[in-house]
């Protein structure tokens, strides 16, 4: 063995294998023993806030801070069964083993889960704060969580990225990142029935076009025109899309800068095995704004939003009367004979004084979840952008849909949820705490459609997001995770080979852009 | 594996150990002296809206963690710590230096190896065309780090030149998956080096055609399969062909030399090996050695020491004088190239921009205007001279001293669309949040999370109330190497008092920015400027940027209207260019103005009278005239009124 590696080696053991067993010593030995304690007749500050939230028994450690003054920080946590968690920190940041937590957690389904945190002030005593209490579900959350990250940007973009997260831990993977294309942009992504066999993502891109990219179990395709917004049909026999002229434009006070206006919009459906796009003339008006597909979960309505056009020409943007108000309607769809019924209106924005978009069912058919906002469709944008639920069941029984604003909204804009695939949880993104970088939260609903206090998704490092400078929207749960690789989705996205499908529609928007020749600038969250 | 140099192994090719030491000492404290005083890596790290690659750092292990998840992402990050150090010019240009020695030792070494010492000055081309990337303010660290890389991995491969194949092959194999891994496409060069060493230097064929081979299949096997990268960066990271450089225009600046950077050594050897196989088969004499002659001369120590001892004594002392005499003239001879290089690659214009831009941020006004003599007929430089001029309160007494271009106020053209950096110190000045925002967030997308622009955000959003987006750009400057003490007070300041009411430049925001709020894709200037002034009448800013637009496009009517606003400066008289224009306004339209309260100069009427004289003096003939105005009065609005440029007074 030559000197070089010798000193190497030498080197390698002194710099990192001697301080991690000085460490690992450390660690195991210092644990404190809390005999006295004064008692501190308040919650302990932490960060993020779990306090009173209800958890999924399969999510990662809720790593936080404890942002009380002290030298040293120790926390137990415990249920009724199972194993106490204790953890010791010199810096307030408490982060939970992962096997211990899945343990404590599986063991305690339906049970509350207590925080005791003390913390050793300068003078050497000890503080017990008020126990902390959350409560772990009955029911598990989808496995997976699949975003999209970027930069909250206006007009152009640079790293922009659609991940998918382990939620029973930190892992973090791409499915696909816009260094595959050469900085193109993408944007929406849908699963079939929150499975992600089956699957679309978007791109637009200056080089390679604006199209789709389709997914069926690991057959990867390219769909010769772009999918705005869409939703497949639980049959996963379609696709219901809009297409949209969207256009964004600037406040020059307003405190979020970006609005975005869909000066055109129809929707269409994909038929997957024959590769057509068919379109109905009830969902495709020259004279409506339509968008914002969603399946009923028999596959027997589909839900969409709509508005008339209130404008004459489409050269000034924003056009007057540009704060339009969106409709809830739908329609029946008869699968086998590919027919369609009576549109009907669901919820009119003239009742409620609101523009209702991004209608969302749960996949047990009782609960619609939706946006509501002072105008338009792009309700990421709206502060004034809530959560609103309606009663599906009670509503079909009534014919009245009323919907009821959760108490989970914040003062600014909530939107993009998804449910899970049993209908227990929802996860939405929301600009409550870090303003422009919109963050995504977990929320529980009980089977009275109650949301209870939101958990942000947790991350390994608690103050993560304190200086984290990117949006993650468009939630989706899946059940698994996109097992097809970035690159094999990324050669198809480069590649030549394309569906290419006849728009049945002749008006002029949609018909550009599914040729591609209207490849949008408007930076989209 | 690696052996040292040794005194010995330089003198045994015709070159001392001292000789070479100081020609390299010497060239690389000129080196270091010309990078720290006259390129100024500060001024690189501060990228001035011309660099858009320059890349962000983080302290912590999860930046460490975020960064190195792909292969080439160990270098990018080493890479993004010492470009740090350019913030402080000194270190900056010590790191360079440092960066480019060790590129000359590893060259040498590699020479040494294939026995052509005496051909040392091939070590200092590397030195020499990075030279010529810093000369262009532009941004190639990076990639010249992973050929660093490469280049060190040769060394260590060539060096170690193991007798038996299947060890040298094990070798091969282990460096190479190591290095991707460090420095992904870059090693493609080590691969090829190494794969000409075996076929021209050792004659192993088997072993150099695996080199070849492997070339192909690591990026992919590593790089698709086990990271998951896409095809083309599994090749190209790294490289000057990586698509992350070819396709922005800024960014392949000057790519020729790091084209020639990467492709000098494995060239060299190339041409090296042919000659040894031409030569060196025809006349074995000729050049002292055999097949394998690495071997023969390269690990027999026995033999060079006899060698070592031979070969002095069969030369005399005129040998030496002679010798010495040709290393001084060949080191100057290299120092003349050096030099040569240096003055035509050397982009003074460019560095204008980065200077003004710099100097700008930090509220250093008269450097500007000495930098923007430079360059003076930029449209870019000019922008920042009106805001130099503004700040210096000089505007509206010296604008028309200088080359004008209406486009350079606001950089609002069509040409201009993606020069947000430029603007958002404009708008910030302004007090216009919104767009200056926009510009901000626009040049984030361009420029990376750079530090001023950050910061910038962070005033606005506090500015705007908005702590919670204000604390995330906060945090993110909190983690950089020199903005953390900055960003920790204001975090500090937000937790005390979350209003920030005593924090004067945010009151100042507040107190310009605009209320009443309207959507629009593009806000006209003249737009902008109206609304500051009707929140603000006191916006002196706003104000004079207004009256300069109205100056610059001869709209002398809306000048007229808006003079009346002068009053709510204390001006103690009425500005010399405003005079002029008034006195413009006067005579063209054959109207007087009333009611302003001042009264124009006895100096602007005499100079009007004598340009009218003067131009009177060439009747109708504005070409004529022009010489004799210029040289009298290029720096007046007058002249500008008439020949729609200035500056031209001689």
């Amino acid at each position: 063995m030559s000197r070089l590696l010798r000193t190497f080696l030498y080197l390698i053991v002194v710099f990192v294998i001697l301080p991690v067993l000085i460490i690992c010593f450390y660690k195991h030995f210092s644990k404190p023993s809390i005999e006295q304690f004064d008692v501190v007749d308040r919650f302990p500050r932490i960060y993020p806030d779990y306090s009173g939230t209800v958890i999924p028994p399969n999510i990662a450690p809720l790593n936080f801070l404890l942002k009380e003054e002290g030298k040293y920080y120790h926390v137990k946590i415990y249920s009724e069964k199972g194993d106490t968690i204790e953890i010791g920190s010199s810096n307030g940041k408490i982060k939970i083993p992962r096997r211990k937590w899945r343990q404590l957690l599986s063991q305690n389904k339906n049970k509350d889960l207590f925080f005791d945190a003390f913390v050793k002030a300068a003078d050497g005593k000890w503080k017990k704060f008020n126990t902390v209490k959350t409560k772990i579900a009955a029911e598990d959350i989808d496995n997976y969580l699949c975003y999209r990250k970027i930069h909250p940007g206006h007009a152009l973009w640079s790293n922009i990225g659609i991940y998918q997260r382990d939620l029973s831990n930190f892992n973090e993977t791409p499915i696909l990142t816009n260094d595959y294309f050469q900085k193109g942009c993408q944007n929406c992504h849908t699963f079939w029935n929150n499975n992600p066999e089956k699957a679309v993502f978007v791109i637009r891109s200056e080089i390679f076009g604006a199209d789709t990219i389709m997914v069926k179990d690991t057959n990867v395709e390219k769909i010769g025109t772009k999918f705005t917004y869409s939703a497949w049909h639980p049959s996963g026999k379609l696709i219901a899309f809009s297409l949209n002229k969207v256009r964004q434009f600037y406040h020059s006070s307003r405190k979020e800068i970006r609005d975005v206006i869909d000066l055109d919009s129809l929707m269409a459906y994909y038929i997957v095995d024959s590769n057509t796009v068919k379109t109905s003339s009830k969902f495709s008006r020259k004279d409506y704004l339509e968008t914002y597909p969603a399946w009923s979960p028999d596959g027997r309505f589909l839900y969409f939003c709509a508005a008339p056009i209130a404008w004459q020409t489409q050269d000034k943007i924003p056009p007057d009367n540009y704060k339009v108000k969106y409709d809830l309607l739908r329609i029946s769809y008869d699968v086998e004979n590919d027919q369609w019924g009576e549109l009907d209106t669901v919820i009119s924005s003239q009742s409620t004084g609101l523009s209702i978009v991004m209608p969302r069912i749960s996949y047990d058919g009782k609960w619609l979840l939706s946006c509501m906002a002072d105008y338009g469709c792009f309700n990421v944008y709206s502060r004034s952008s809530d959560l609103y639920i309606i009663d599906l069941e009670d509503a079909n029984q009534s014919g009245e849909f009323i919907p009821k604003r959760l108490e989970i909204n914040s003062d600014e804009s909530e939107s993009w949820h998804s449910w899970s695939s049993n209908s227990r949880w929802i996860v939405f993104s929301s600009k409550r705490d870090f303003g422009v970088f919109t963050k995504l939260y977990i929320s529980y609903i009980d089977e009275n459609g109650n949301a209870y206090k939101p958990i942000i998704l947790p991350q390994k490092d608690p103050i993560f997001y304190d200086s984290c400078l990117q949006a993650y929207n468009t939630p989706e749960l899946i059940v698994g995770p996109v097992l097809v690789r970035g690159e094999r989705l990324a050669s198809v996205v480069r590649g030549r080979s394309k569906i290419m499908v006849d728009m049945p529609v002749t008006m002029a928007t949609p018909k550009a852009e599914a040729e591609g020749g209207d490849v949008w600038r408007g930076q989209r969250e | 594996m690696i052996k040292t140099e040794t005194k010995a192994d330089y003198h045994i090719l015709g070159r001392s150990f001292w000789e070479t030491l100081i020609s390299g000492a010497v060239f690389f404290i000129l080196f270091y002296l010309y990078l720290w005083l006259v390129i100024e890596p500060n001024l690189i790290y501060h990228c001035a809206g011309e660099i858009s690659n320059f890349p962000v750092f983080y302290k912590g292990w999860h930046f460490f963690n975020e960064l190195v998840r792909q292969p080439g992402e160990l270098v990018g990050y080493q890479s993004a710590f010492f470009s740090q150090l350019f913030y402080i010019s000194w270190a900056g240009a010590l790191v360079l230096t440092l960066h480019a020695l060790a590129i000359y030792l590893c060259t040498l070494c590699i020479l040494k190896s294939v026995k052509a010492v005496q051909l040392y000055a091939v070590g200092f081309l590397g030195p020499i065309l990075l030279i010529v990337t810093y000369n262009k303010y532009i941004y190639y660290f990076d990639t010249a780090m992973a050929f660093l890389a490469a280049l060190f991995f040769c060394c260590i491969y060539i060096k170690a030149a193991f007798k038996n194949k299947l060890s040298a092959v094990s070798l091969f194999l282990v460096l190479s998956v190591f290095l991707y891994i460090v420095a992904a496409g870059a090693f493609l060069l080590f691969a090829f080096v190494c794969g000409v060493y075996e076929i021209f230097f050792r004659r192993y064929w088997l072993a150099g055609i695996l080199c070849f081979v492997s070339a192909a299949v690591i990026p992919y096997c590593l790089g698709v399969f086990v990271y998951g990268t896409s095809l083309i960066d599994a090749y190209c990271e790294l490289l000057p062909i990586s698509w992350k450089i070819i396709s922005f225009p800024d960014r392949k600046i000057a790519i020729e030399a790091v084209y020639a950077l990467y492709l000098f050594l494995p060239l060299f050897l190339i041409i090296l090996g042919v000659w040894n196989l031409v030569f060196c088969r025809r006349n074995l004499d000729l050049c002292g050695r055999g097949n394998n002659y690495l071997e023969q001369s390269g690990t027999d120590k026995k033999d060079r020491k006899q060698k070592l001892k031979r070969k002095p004594q069969s030369k005399d002392e005129n040998y030496f004088r002679r010798f010495r005499l040709g290393y001084i003239v060949e080191f100057l001879l290299i120092l003349i190239i050096a030099v040569v290089v240096v003055f035509y690659s050397y982009d003074y214009k460019r560095k204008a921009l980065f200077e003004v831009d710099y100097y700008a941020s930090r509220g250093k006004w008269r450097k500007v205007l000495e930098a923007a003599q430079r360059y003076p007929n930029s449209v870019y430089v000019n922008h920042y001279n009106y805001r130099a001029l503004y700040h210096l309160g000089r505007l509206p007494y010296e604008m028309f001293r200088y080359p004008q271009n209406v486009r350079s106020l606001f950089l609002s053209s069509q040409e201009d669309v993606f020069e947000h950096w430029k603007r958002f110190g404009t708008y910030f000045d302004l007090g216009f949040v919104n767009h200056c925002e926009c510009a901000l967030v626009e040049s984030l997308e361009i420029y990376g999370e750079h530090p001023e622009i950050l910061k910038r955000l962070a005033m606005i959003r506090m500015a705007k109330g908005d702590i919670g987006t204000a604390r995330v750009y906060l945090g993110a400057l909190s983690k950089m190497l020199f903005y953390s003490d900055w960003a920790e007070n204001y975090l500090k300041l937000l937790d005390s008092e979350p209003n920030l009411s005593s924090d004067k430049e945010i009151q100042r925001l507040r107190t310009l920015m605009p209320e009443r709020d309207k959507g629009a894709i593009h806000f006209p200037v003249e737009e902008i400027l109206t609304e500051l002034l009707e929140k603000d009448r006191k916006n002196r800013m706003a104000f004079e940027y207004l009256m300069a637009l109205y100056m610059l496009t001869n709209n002398l009517e809306k000048f007229v209207d808006n003079i009346g606003r002068l009053n709510d400066f204390n001006h103690p008289e009425i500005p010399r260019y405003y005079e002029e224009a008034l006195l413009t306004y006067m005579y063209t339209h054959k109207k007087r103005v009333k009611g302003l309260g001042y009264e124009i100069s006895s100096q602007s009427q005499n100079r009007f009278n004598r340009f009218l004289l003067t131009a009177d003096k060439y009747g109708t003939n504005e070409k004529a005239a022009f010489a004799e105005l210029a040289q009298k009065f290029g720096d007046t609005y007058f002249f500008y009124y008439v020949y729609a440029f200035s500056g031209v007074k001689r």
